[in-house]
Protein backbone atom coordinates (compact mmCIF):
# COMPACT_ATOMS: atom_id res chain seq x y z
CA UNK A 1 0.00 0.00 0.00
CA UNK A 2 1.06 3.56 -1.18
CA UNK A 3 1.65 6.07 1.73
CA UNK A 4 2.35 9.79 1.81
CA UNK A 5 4.30 11.38 4.05
CA UNK A 6 4.55 15.12 3.81
CA UNK A 7 6.96 16.57 5.92
CA UNK A 8 4.84 19.25 8.53
CA UNK A 9 8.20 21.04 9.38
CA UNK A 10 8.97 24.34 7.87
CA UNK A 11 12.92 23.86 6.49
CA UNK A 12 14.45 27.24 5.90
CA UNK A 13 15.68 28.01 2.58
CA UNK A 14 14.28 24.99 1.39
CA UNK A 15 11.04 25.97 -1.17
CA UNK A 16 10.26 23.09 -3.72
CA UNK A 17 8.84 20.07 -3.23
CA UNK A 18 9.48 17.03 -4.92
CA UNK A 19 7.45 13.48 -4.19
CA UNK A 20 8.70 10.80 -5.24
CA UNK A 21 7.62 7.04 -5.45
CA UNK A 22 10.36 5.27 -2.86
CA UNK A 23 10.92 1.85 -3.68
CA UNK A 24 11.89 -1.20 -1.47
CA UNK A 25 13.36 -2.43 -5.35
CA UNK A 26 15.91 0.04 -5.01
CA UNK A 27 16.98 1.25 -8.74
CA UNK A 28 15.10 -0.57 -10.84
CA UNK A 29 12.64 2.05 -11.91
CA UNK A 30 10.01 -0.60 -12.60
CA UNK A 31 7.67 0.16 -9.37
CA UNK A 32 3.89 -0.14 -9.40
CA UNK A 33 2.31 2.75 -10.30
CA UNK A 34 5.17 4.01 -12.71
CA UNK A 35 4.17 1.87 -15.65
CA UNK A 36 6.33 -1.46 -14.70
CA UNK A 37 5.53 -5.00 -13.68
CA UNK A 38 7.13 -5.73 -10.54
CA UNK A 39 5.93 -9.21 -10.26
CA UNK A 40 7.66 -10.27 -14.34
CA UNK A 41 10.69 -7.55 -13.90
CA UNK A 42 13.67 -8.88 -15.41
CA UNK A 43 15.60 -5.94 -14.58
CA UNK A 44 19.17 -6.00 -14.21
CA UNK A 45 20.13 -3.21 -11.90
CA UNK A 46 21.29 -3.78 -8.93
CA UNK A 47 19.01 -4.33 -5.90
CA UNK A 48 16.04 -5.38 -7.83
CA UNK A 49 14.45 -7.33 -5.42
CA UNK A 50 11.58 -8.91 -6.90
CA UNK A 51 9.96 -10.99 -3.39
CA UNK A 52 10.20 -7.24 -1.89
CA UNK A 53 7.16 -5.15 -1.19
CA UNK A 54 6.47 -2.10 -3.66
CA UNK A 55 7.10 1.32 -3.40
CA UNK A 56 6.11 4.03 -0.56
CA UNK A 57 5.35 7.79 -1.83
CA UNK A 58 7.06 10.37 0.42
CA UNK A 59 7.43 13.84 -0.16
CA UNK A 60 10.86 15.90 0.29
CA UNK A 61 11.89 19.38 0.36
CA UNK A 62 14.70 20.26 -1.70
CA UNK A 63 16.58 23.20 -2.62
CA UNK A 64 15.96 24.87 -6.08
CA UNK A 65 19.32 23.91 -7.59
CA UNK A 66 19.12 20.20 -6.79
CA UNK A 67 15.84 20.48 -8.46
CA UNK A 68 17.68 22.09 -11.16
CA UNK A 69 20.63 19.57 -10.88
CA UNK A 70 17.89 16.74 -10.68
CA UNK A 71 16.20 17.54 -13.79
CA UNK A 72 19.60 18.08 -15.76
CA UNK A 73 20.81 15.16 -15.16
CA UNK A 74 17.27 12.88 -15.36
CA UNK A 75 17.16 14.56 -18.84
CA UNK A 76 20.77 14.21 -19.77
CA UNK A 77 20.41 10.15 -18.56
CA UNK A 78 17.38 9.14 -19.56
CA UNK A 79 15.83 8.35 -16.14
CA UNK A 80 12.90 9.60 -14.78
CA UNK A 81 13.38 12.03 -11.87
CA UNK A 82 11.70 9.48 -9.42
CA UNK A 83 14.63 6.42 -10.66
CA UNK A 84 17.60 9.17 -10.25
CA UNK A 85 15.81 10.21 -6.69
CA UNK A 86 16.11 6.27 -6.11
CA UNK A 87 19.16 5.36 -7.53
CA UNK A 88 21.11 8.31 -6.16
CA UNK A 89 19.68 7.95 -2.73
CA UNK A 90 20.13 4.68 -2.51
CA UNK A 91 23.78 4.14 -3.14
CA UNK A 92 24.43 7.37 -1.20
CA UNK A 93 23.07 5.85 2.10
CA UNK A 94 24.83 2.62 1.05
CA UNK A 95 28.16 4.89 0.59
CA UNK A 96 27.93 6.90 3.77
CA UNK A 97 27.99 3.23 5.71
CA UNK A 98 30.34 1.64 3.62
CA UNK A 99 33.16 4.74 2.53
CA UNK A 100 35.54 2.05 0.49
CA UNK A 101 32.98 1.63 -1.66
CA UNK A 102 31.74 2.81 -4.97
CA UNK A 103 29.36 1.75 -7.65
CA UNK A 104 30.37 1.79 -10.90
CA UNK A 105 27.56 1.08 -14.46
CA UNK A 106 29.48 -1.47 -16.81
CA UNK A 107 29.05 -1.96 -20.22
CA UNK A 108 26.34 -3.97 -19.63
CA UNK A 109 24.28 -1.33 -17.93
CA UNK A 110 24.40 -2.97 -14.07
CA UNK A 111 25.13 -1.16 -11.68
CA UNK A 112 27.41 -2.46 -8.76
CA UNK A 113 29.51 -2.15 -5.77
CA UNK A 114 33.03 -2.57 -6.46
CA UNK A 115 35.90 -1.83 -3.82
CA UNK A 116 37.67 2.03 -3.78
CA UNK A 117 40.82 2.23 -5.92
CA UNK A 118 40.37 -1.25 -7.31
CA UNK A 119 38.44 -3.12 -10.23
CA UNK A 120 37.06 -5.61 -7.93
CA UNK A 121 33.30 -5.71 -7.46
CA UNK A 122 31.87 -7.18 -4.06
CA UNK A 123 30.55 -10.07 -5.77
CA UNK A 124 34.13 -10.83 -7.43
CA UNK A 125 36.16 -10.40 -3.36
CA UNK A 126 33.32 -12.32 -2.37
CA UNK A 127 34.23 -15.34 -4.50
CA UNK A 128 37.75 -15.23 -3.76
CA UNK A 129 36.86 -14.95 0.01
CA UNK A 130 34.98 -18.58 -0.50
CA UNK A 131 37.87 -19.96 -2.56
CA UNK A 132 39.98 -19.31 0.14
CA UNK A 133 36.98 -20.21 2.81
CA UNK A 134 36.90 -16.93 4.59
CA UNK A 135 40.55 -16.19 5.11
CA UNK A 136 40.75 -12.08 4.51
CA UNK A 137 44.70 -11.97 4.42
CA UNK A 138 44.72 -14.44 1.70
CA UNK A 139 42.58 -13.23 -0.41
CA UNK A 140 44.13 -9.29 0.13
CA UNK A 141 47.53 -11.27 -0.83
CA UNK A 142 46.17 -13.10 -3.82
CA UNK A 143 44.27 -9.65 -5.00
CA UNK A 144 47.30 -7.55 -4.29
CA UNK A 145 45.15 -4.73 -2.50
CA UNK A 146 44.99 -4.12 1.48
CA UNK A 147 43.08 -6.63 3.98
CA UNK A 148 41.18 -3.30 4.89
CA UNK A 149 40.04 -3.46 1.41
CA UNK A 150 38.95 -7.16 1.82
CA UNK A 151 37.40 -6.93 4.95
CA UNK A 152 35.09 -3.44 3.30
CA UNK A 153 33.98 -5.84 1.13
CA UNK A 154 33.17 -8.47 3.45
CA UNK A 155 31.22 -5.44 5.99
CA UNK A 156 29.10 -4.75 2.69
CA UNK A 157 28.00 -8.20 1.70
CA UNK A 158 27.21 -8.45 5.43
CA UNK A 159 24.67 -5.60 5.05
CA UNK A 160 23.72 -6.27 1.43
CA UNK A 161 24.53 -9.79 0.84
CA UNK A 162 20.66 -10.04 -1.05
CA UNK A 163 21.60 -7.60 -3.39
CA UNK A 164 25.59 -8.88 -4.19
CA UNK A 165 24.05 -12.32 -4.06
CA UNK A 166 21.86 -11.34 -6.89
CA UNK A 167 25.27 -9.22 -8.90
CA UNK A 168 27.17 -12.90 -8.39
CA UNK A 169 23.92 -14.69 -9.51
CA UNK A 170 23.65 -12.36 -12.54
CA UNK A 171 27.66 -12.68 -13.29
CA UNK A 172 27.26 -16.41 -13.79
CA UNK A 173 23.93 -16.25 -15.73
CA UNK A 174 25.77 -14.71 -18.78
CA UNK A 175 28.89 -16.59 -18.13
CA UNK A 176 26.98 -19.39 -18.79
CA UNK A 177 25.30 -18.31 -21.53
CA UNK A 178 28.17 -17.08 -23.19
CA UNK A 179 30.40 -20.42 -22.72
CA UNK A 180 28.01 -22.76 -23.89
CA UNK A 181 27.60 -20.17 -27.19
CA UNK A 182 31.45 -20.60 -27.41
CA UNK A 183 31.29 -23.93 -26.61
CA UNK A 184 28.41 -24.39 -29.92
CA UNK A 185 30.47 -22.23 -31.72
CA UNK A 186 34.00 -24.71 -31.41
CA UNK A 187 32.17 -27.49 -32.12
CA UNK A 188 30.98 -25.93 -35.95
CA UNK A 189 34.97 -24.77 -36.40
CA UNK A 190 36.08 -28.30 -35.64
CA UNK B 1 49.01 -11.26 -21.71
CA UNK B 2 47.59 -9.06 -19.12
CA UNK B 3 45.29 -10.30 -16.26
CA UNK B 4 42.83 -8.53 -14.96
CA UNK B 5 42.80 -7.48 -10.98
CA UNK B 6 40.94 -10.29 -9.76
CA UNK B 7 43.99 -12.35 -10.20
CA UNK B 8 46.86 -13.02 -8.40
CA UNK B 9 50.01 -11.37 -9.92
CA UNK B 10 51.75 -14.22 -8.78
CA UNK B 11 50.12 -16.66 -11.89
CA UNK B 12 51.42 -13.51 -13.92
CA UNK B 13 55.47 -13.46 -12.18
CA UNK B 14 55.43 -17.15 -13.10
CA UNK B 15 54.40 -17.53 -16.38
CA UNK B 16 56.90 -14.21 -17.17
CA UNK B 17 59.75 -17.01 -15.20
CA UNK B 18 58.85 -19.72 -17.98
CA UNK B 19 59.49 -17.37 -20.51
CA UNK B 20 55.74 -15.88 -21.60
CA UNK B 21 55.13 -12.20 -21.83
CA UNK B 22 52.14 -11.87 -19.27
CA UNK B 23 51.62 -8.87 -16.47
CA UNK B 24 49.12 -8.31 -14.28
CA UNK B 25 47.10 -5.26 -14.55
CA UNK B 26 47.90 -4.52 -11.13
CA UNK B 27 51.67 -4.63 -12.06
CA UNK B 28 50.94 -2.02 -14.92
CA UNK B 29 48.89 0.87 -12.29
CA UNK B 30 46.03 -0.66 -14.54
CA UNK B 31 43.99 -1.70 -11.61
CA UNK B 32 41.72 1.64 -11.23
CA UNK B 33 41.32 1.83 -15.10
CA UNK B 34 37.56 1.36 -16.57
CA UNK B 35 36.58 -1.66 -18.67
CA UNK B 36 36.78 -0.15 -22.32
CA UNK B 37 39.88 1.77 -21.41
CA UNK B 38 41.96 -1.71 -19.87
CA UNK B 39 41.10 -3.48 -23.08
CA UNK B 40 42.50 -0.26 -25.39
CA UNK B 41 45.66 -0.17 -23.05
CA UNK B 42 45.67 -4.17 -23.97
CA UNK B 43 45.22 -3.85 -27.77
CA UNK B 44 47.87 -0.99 -27.74
CA UNK B 45 50.13 -3.38 -26.26
CA UNK B 46 48.91 -6.73 -28.46
CA UNK B 47 47.81 -8.19 -25.22
CA UNK B 48 44.77 -9.98 -25.13
CA UNK B 49 42.97 -9.77 -21.45
CA UNK B 50 42.12 -12.72 -18.77
CA UNK B 51 39.00 -11.70 -17.22
CA UNK B 52 35.99 -12.61 -15.41
CA UNK B 53 34.11 -9.97 -16.30
CA UNK B 54 32.32 -11.59 -19.03
CA UNK B 55 29.07 -9.40 -19.56
CA UNK B 56 30.77 -6.08 -19.64
CA UNK B 57 33.39 -7.18 -21.95
CA UNK B 58 30.72 -9.37 -24.52
CA UNK B 59 28.89 -5.94 -24.48
CA UNK B 60 32.11 -3.62 -25.07
CA UNK B 61 33.50 -6.44 -27.97
CA UNK B 62 30.28 -6.05 -30.05
CA UNK B 63 29.61 -2.62 -30.32
CA UNK B 64 33.64 -2.16 -31.00
CA UNK B 65 32.46 -4.91 -33.48
CA UNK B 66 29.89 -2.64 -35.19
CA UNK B 67 32.44 0.00 -34.84
CA UNK B 68 35.01 -1.50 -36.65
CA UNK B 69 37.40 -1.66 -33.86
CA UNK B 70 39.53 -4.50 -32.83
CA UNK B 71 40.52 -5.98 -29.64
CA UNK B 72 44.01 -8.08 -28.75
CA UNK B 73 41.57 -10.91 -28.15
CA UNK B 74 39.53 -11.89 -24.68
CA UNK B 75 40.44 -15.05 -22.41
CA UNK B 76 37.30 -15.80 -20.13
CA UNK B 77 37.05 -17.63 -16.62
CA UNK B 78 34.15 -18.52 -14.95
CA UNK B 79 34.27 -18.67 -10.60
CA UNK B 80 31.98 -21.31 -11.05
CA UNK B 81 34.36 -23.52 -13.34
CA UNK B 82 37.61 -22.01 -12.01
CA UNK B 83 37.79 -20.36 -8.83
CA UNK B 84 39.69 -17.89 -8.02
CA UNK B 85 42.17 -18.06 -4.55
CA UNK B 86 45.51 -19.29 -3.62
CA UNK B 87 44.85 -23.04 -4.03
CA UNK B 88 44.46 -22.54 -7.90
CA UNK B 89 47.10 -20.45 -8.89
CA UNK B 90 49.05 -23.85 -9.82
CA UNK B 91 46.12 -24.52 -12.23
CA UNK B 92 45.60 -21.27 -13.63
CA UNK B 93 49.41 -21.28 -14.37
CA UNK B 94 49.38 -24.66 -16.05
CA UNK B 95 46.03 -24.29 -17.97
CA UNK B 96 47.69 -20.60 -19.27
CA UNK B 97 50.90 -22.08 -20.07
CA UNK B 98 49.18 -24.73 -22.30
CA UNK B 99 47.06 -21.98 -23.41
CA UNK B 100 49.86 -19.53 -24.95
CA UNK B 101 52.41 -22.34 -25.71
CA UNK B 102 49.68 -23.60 -28.38
CA UNK B 103 49.16 -19.57 -29.32
CA UNK B 104 52.17 -18.26 -29.52
CA UNK B 105 51.60 -15.49 -32.31
CA UNK B 106 50.66 -11.96 -30.55
CA UNK B 107 48.42 -11.63 -32.66
CA UNK B 108 46.74 -15.43 -32.27
CA UNK B 109 43.73 -13.72 -30.18
CA UNK B 110 42.96 -10.59 -32.44
CA UNK B 111 39.33 -10.12 -32.25
CA UNK B 112 39.07 -13.49 -30.60
CA UNK B 113 36.99 -14.56 -27.56
CA UNK B 114 38.27 -17.88 -25.94
CA UNK B 115 37.01 -19.78 -22.41
CA UNK B 116 39.79 -20.93 -19.94
CA UNK B 117 38.73 -24.04 -19.29
CA UNK B 118 39.35 -27.42 -17.13
CA UNK B 119 39.45 -30.71 -19.01
CA UNK B 120 36.01 -32.20 -18.65
CA UNK B 121 37.82 -35.00 -16.36
CA UNK B 122 39.60 -33.11 -13.81
CA UNK B 123 36.29 -31.20 -12.64
CA UNK B 124 34.63 -31.93 -9.73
Amino acid sequence: MAVKVVEDQPIPQLDQQITIAHSSTLWCGRTPGLGGDQGNCTCATVGCMRDKPGSVQRSFRLSPRTIDLLDASASAGGESRNALVDRLLGEALRLQRHPLIRFQQGAAGRRQPLMVGTRLYVHQVMSAIRTSHGDIDQVAEYLGVSPRLVRAAVDYYAEFSGEVDEDAAVAERVEQSELERWERQQRALA
Amino acid sequence: MALDHHYSPAIAAQLRADGHDVVAAIEMGWETEGDESLLSLCHNEQRALLTNNVADFVAIIRRWAVEGRSHSGLIFTSDTSLPRGRSTIGMYIELLQELLNSNVRSSAFVDRVHWLTRPRSSEQ
